[in-house]
C-alpha cells in the first residue's frame, strides 16, 4: 500500500511496482546512452518517449508471463537494438532537417530579395526618368521570378524525390507566369500586334514541358502524351503562322497548310508502327529461341 | 410570452443524433429495481422540478429546411410519468423500454414506474427512456441521480439542497480547458476519424418483418467482476482495457474471423474529461466521441489479446485532444450548409461504427437511493441498434456489472445476443486465469 499525501493509501499492483523499479533503471540507461549525441531538444524529446515505450514493452512483457524483473529489463534494452547506431542516425537525420530547412529560409530570403532589389529598380527608374509606366513591369517581372526561382527551387528538389505531380503542376505555373510576363512585354513595351498569341504558345509549351517530364520519369503515359503534344504543338504552329502571314499580309497558308494538323496523327501512327515493328522482332526472337531449345532435345546430353 | 413560443436552439449533438435516426430507435434506456414503494407524488414533483431546469426535455424538435429548433411545448406530469401496479415488474418495464418517443413529442423522456406484490413487500421498477438528443448515457447517469437525490431533500423538505444543473448545451465546452496554440489546434481538428478500415458487422440474423425493439442484457457477478478488476489491476491496466480485450477476443469467435485478420471495435469516450469542471456548469446534452480501438490479429493468447488493445488505446489516452477529432468538421458542415444538405453531406462522409462498446461506468449506488426503498439492481442501455449495427452498454452496479445490448430483432437475434454474451463470460474466464 502506498501513502497518499492526505494519509490515504491506495493499492499498488505488483505491475506499478515493478515499473517504479524498472522506472529509474531505464533512466540511468538512457541518461547514459544519450550522452553520445549533442544536448538538443529533439533529442530530449526522444529520451522521454523512449522511456515511455520502454515502460510500455515491459507492462506487456509482464501481461505476457514474464515476472522477473531483471529479465524484463534484459529483455526491453536487448529489444532496443544497437541504441548507439540509432541515435547517431537520429542525429544525421536531424542534421539533414534542419540544412534543409536553412536551405529552404535561404531560397525564401533569396527570393524576397530579388523581388525587394526590383521594386527598388523600378522607383529608382521610375523617379529618375519620370515614366512610371511600363516601368511597373519591372516590379511585376521580379515578383514573377521571384515566385518562379522559389518554385524552380522546389521542382529541383521533387525531381530528387521523383514527386511527378508536383513537379508537373510548379513547372506548369513557372511556365505561365513567363508567357504572362513576355505577353505584356509584348503588348504594353513593344505594342506588338497579336501579341495574344503568346498564351497559345503557352499551351503547347506546358503540354511540351509536361511531355519531357513524363519522359525524364518514364511515366506510362508519356507514349500518349507525346502524339497529344505532337498534334497540340502542330494545331497551335497552324494558328500563330496562319494569323501572323494573314495579318502582315506576307501569304496564306489556311489552305494546304491545314496538314500541319495531321502532325500529332503522324506521330502516333509512327509511335504504332515502331511499336509493332519492335513486336515483331521480339516475336522473332522468341521463335528463334524455342527453336534453339527444341534442338536441344535432340542433341542435349546430361554428361 | 406563452411557453410554447420558446424556441431553443439544436445544437451539433441533437442533429447528430437526429442524423442518427438512419442507425438506431434515438432512446437511452435505464432501469432501476428497489425494494419498497415510492412516493408517486414526491417523485412527480421532482420530474417537474428537473424537466423545467431543463426544458430541452419538454420541447419538440423541429426540422425546416434551413435550422432544426426545439420549440417549448405544454406538458403535464402524466406525459412523462405512469406509474401502474403489475404481476411482472420486470417484464412490463422491459416492454416499456422498448417504446420511443418521436422527436416531436411534447416531452422527450418518459418513466414509469411498475409496483409488485412480492409476499409482504412491494417490488417497484423504474423505468425511464430519453431522448438521445437531449442527453447522453454521461448525463442520464447525473439527472437519475440528481432526481434520487432531489426526492430525498424534497422528503426532508430541503429545499435548498435541492438542484438540477442547467446551462450550455454547446458542443464547444469541450474546449473550455484548451488555451493558447493547444486551443487553436483543438478548433482546427477537421480530420474525419469515422472512417474504418475494417468492415466486420456483428453476426445479426436478415432483417424481417417481425422484428422489434429489444435489450438483452447479461450480468457479471459479483465475485467475477470484482476478480476481473483484481487482473486488470495486477496488469496495471483499467477494466475497461480488460472488457475491451474480451470483446475483441468474444468477437473474433463470434464473427467467425481468422487469427490475422484485423477487426476495429470503437469504444465510446465522455468528452467531459475536457470540460471544467466536468460539465458540471452545463446543461443536459451529449459530449460522446468515439475511438477506434482495432487490432491487426486475434493474438494466440488473452496475453496478446490485451497486448494488442491496450496498444491501440494507449495510442488514444496519450492523445490529449482525444476525441476531439471530426468536431470542427461537422460544426462548419451545419454552419455552412443548411440543415438538409449538411444532414446528406455528413450521412455521406460519416461511417457509424458497426461494432461498438459503451461503457457508461459506474452508477453510484449511494446516490440512486430513494428514502425508504433499497436498491436492488439497475443498468443503463444505449439506443436500440438497427441491423448490422451493434452496441453494447456496460454499467456498474452494486458491485455488479451488466452488459446489455438493445436491437430492433427477433427471438434468433436474442439468441445471436446471448451466444455473445456466453462468449464474453468463456473470456472473461480466460482473462481472470491470467
Amino acid at each position: 500500500m502506498a501513502e497518499l499525501g492526505g494519509g490515504q493509501t491506495a493499492p499498488v499492483s505488483e505491475q506499478e511496482l515493478l515499473q517504479q523499479k524498472l522506472k529509474p533503471m531505464y533512466k540511468q540507461y538512457l541518461e547514459g546512452a544519450f550522452r553520445q549525441i549533442a544536448p538538443t531538444k529533439d533529442a530530449m524529446e526522444l529520451r522521454k518517449q523512449t522511456l515511455v515505450d520502454m515502460l510500455d514493452r515491459s507492462q506487456e512483457l509482464y501481461i505476457r508471463g514474464i515476472r522477473d524483473c531483471d529479465l524484463i529489463y534484459k529483455t526491453v534494452i536487448d529489444g532496443l537494438g544497437d541504441m548507439e547506431s540509432r541515435l547517431a542516425e537520429f542525429e544525421t537525420r536531424k542534421d539533414k532537417s534542419k540544412n534543409l530547412k536553412r536551405r529552404l529560409s535561404f531560397d525564401a530570403i533569396v527570393a524576397i530579395a530579388l523581388t525587394a532589389l526590383l521594386a527598388i529598380v523600378y522607383v529608382i527608374v521610375g523617379a529618375m526618368t519620370g515614366r512610371w509606366h511600363p516601368t511597373w513591369l519591372i516590379m511585376v517581372g521580379g515578383i514573377f521570378a521571384g515566385g518562379s526561382f522559389v518554385m524552380a527551387v522546389g521542382v529541383l528538389k521533387l525531381l530528387k524525390k521523383r514527386k511527378i505531380l508536383p513537379v508537373r503542376i510548379l513547372v506548369a505555373i513557372i511556365e505561365t507566369l513567363a508567357s504572362v510576363f513576355i505577353f505584356l512585354l509584348l503588348q504594353i513595351v513593344f505594342s506588338v500586334k497579336g501579341s495574344w498569341m503568346t498564351f497559345l504558345a503557352m499551351v503547347a509549351l506546358i503540354v511540351g514541358a509536361d511531355t519531357v517530364i513524363s519522359f525524364m520519369f518514364s511515366s506510362k503515359a508519356r507514349w500518349i502524351e507525346l502524339p497529344i503534344f505532337a498534334e497540340i504543338f502542330c494545331v497551335m504552329l497552324y494558328v500563330i503562322l496562319g494569323i501572323s502571314l494573314s495579318m502582315t499580309g506576307i501569304a496564306s497558308i489556311w489552305h494546304p497548310g491545314w496538314i500541319l494538323c495531321l502532325g500529332g496523327v503522324i506521330v502516333a501512327m509512327i509511335e504504332i508502327s515502331v511499336a509493332v515493328a519492335i513486336r515483331r522482332k521480339r516475336d522473332g526472337q522468341k521463335i528463334a529461341s524455342e527453336k534453339e531449345t527444341d534442338e536441344k532435345y535432340w542433341t542435349s546430353w546430361d554428361d | 410570452m406563452p411557453v410554447s413560443q420558446k424556441r431553443l436552439k439544436a445544437e451539433m449533438w441533437d442533429r447528430m443524433q437526429f442524423l442518427f435516426r438512419n442507425y438506431y430507435d434515438r432512446m437511452v434506456h435505464l432501469k432501476l429495481v428497489y425494494d419498497g414503494k415510492l412516493d408517486v407524488d414526491t417523485l412527480k414533483q421532482v420530474i417537474v422540478y428537473a424537466v423545467e431546469r431543463a426544458p430541452v426535455l419538454h420541447s419538440s424538435f423541429n426540422t425546416t429546411v434551413l435550422e432544426p429548433y426545439w420549440q417549448q411545448e405544454n406538458y403535464t406530469i402524466d406525459d412523462i410519468l405512469t406509474v401502474s401496479e403489475s404481476d411482472d415488474a420486470d417484464r412490463d418495464a422491459d416492454v416499456f423500454l422498448s417504446g420511443t418517443i418521436p422527436y416531436d413529442n411534447n416531452v422527450q423522456i418518459k418513466i414509469s414506474v411498475f409496483e409488485q406484490r412480492v409476499g409482504e413487500g412491494v417490488k417497484s421498477v423504474l423505468a425511464l427512456r430519453v431522448n438521445h438528443m437531449c442527453m447522453d448515457g454521461g448525463d442520464l447517469k447525473y439527472f437519475i441521480a440528481t432526481l434520487c437525490e432531489n426526492y430525498n431533500r424534497l422528503k426532508h423538505k430541503d429545499y435548498d439542497a435541492i438542484g438540477m444543473k442547467s446551462g450550455s448545451r454547446s458542443f464547444d465546452q469541450v474546449y473550455s480547458k484548451f488555451e493558447g496554440e493547444d486551443l487553436k489546434h483543438a478548433r482546427g481538428l477537421y480530420k474525419n476519424v469515422s472512417k474504418s478500415k475494417d468492415h466486420v458487422a456483428f453476426p445479426w440474423t436478415e432483417g424481417k418483418e417481425e422484428d422489434c425493439n429489444r435489450i438483452v442484457k447479461r450480468v457479471i457477478a459479483e465475485e467475477d467482476f470484482s476478480a476481473m478488476r483484481g487482473v486488470a489491476k495486477r496488469l496495471g491496466i483499467t477494466v475497461n482495457d480488460a472488457l475491451m480485450a474480451i470483446t475483441f477476443r468474444a468477437l473474433y469467435e463470434l464473427c467467425g474471423l481468422k487469427d490475422d485478420d484485423s477487426l476495429t471495435v470503437s469504444c465510446a469516450i465522455d468528452l467531459r474529461k475536457h470540460i471544467e469542471e466536468g460539465g458540471a456548469n452545463g446543461g443536459l446534452t451529449n459530449h460522446t466521441a468515439w475511438l477506434a480501438c482495432r487490432t491487426l490479429e486475434r493474438g494466440q493468447t488473452m496475453e496478446d489479446t490485451v497486448v494488442n488493445v491496450i496498444r491501440s488505446m494507449k495510442t488514444f489516452k496519450r492523445d490529449k485532444f482525444m476525441g476531439l477529432y471530426s468536431l470542427p468538421l461537422l460544426k462548419l458542415a451545419y454552419t455552412i450548409f443548411p440543415h438538409d444538405i449538411a444532414e446528406f453531406a455528413i450521412k455521406k462522409g460519416y461511417d457509424n461504427p458497426l461494432l461498438a462498446v459503451s461503457n457508461m461506468g459506474l452508477l453510484d449506488d449511494r446516490r440512486l437511493q430513494f428514502d425508504g426503498l433499497t436498491l436492488k439492481d439497475g443498468f443503463i442501455s444505449g439506443a436500440t441498434k438497427y441491423k448490422p449495427f451493434f452496441l453494447m452498454s456496460v454499467t456498474t452496479l452494486l458491485g455488479r456489472m451488466t452488459l446489455s445490448t438493445a436491437i430492433r430483432g427477433s427471438e434468433e437475434d436474442v439468441a445471436v445476443a446471448n451466444r455473445y454474451f456466453d462468449l464474453i463470460e468463456k473470456y472473461l474466464a480466460e482473462f481472470i486465469a491470467i
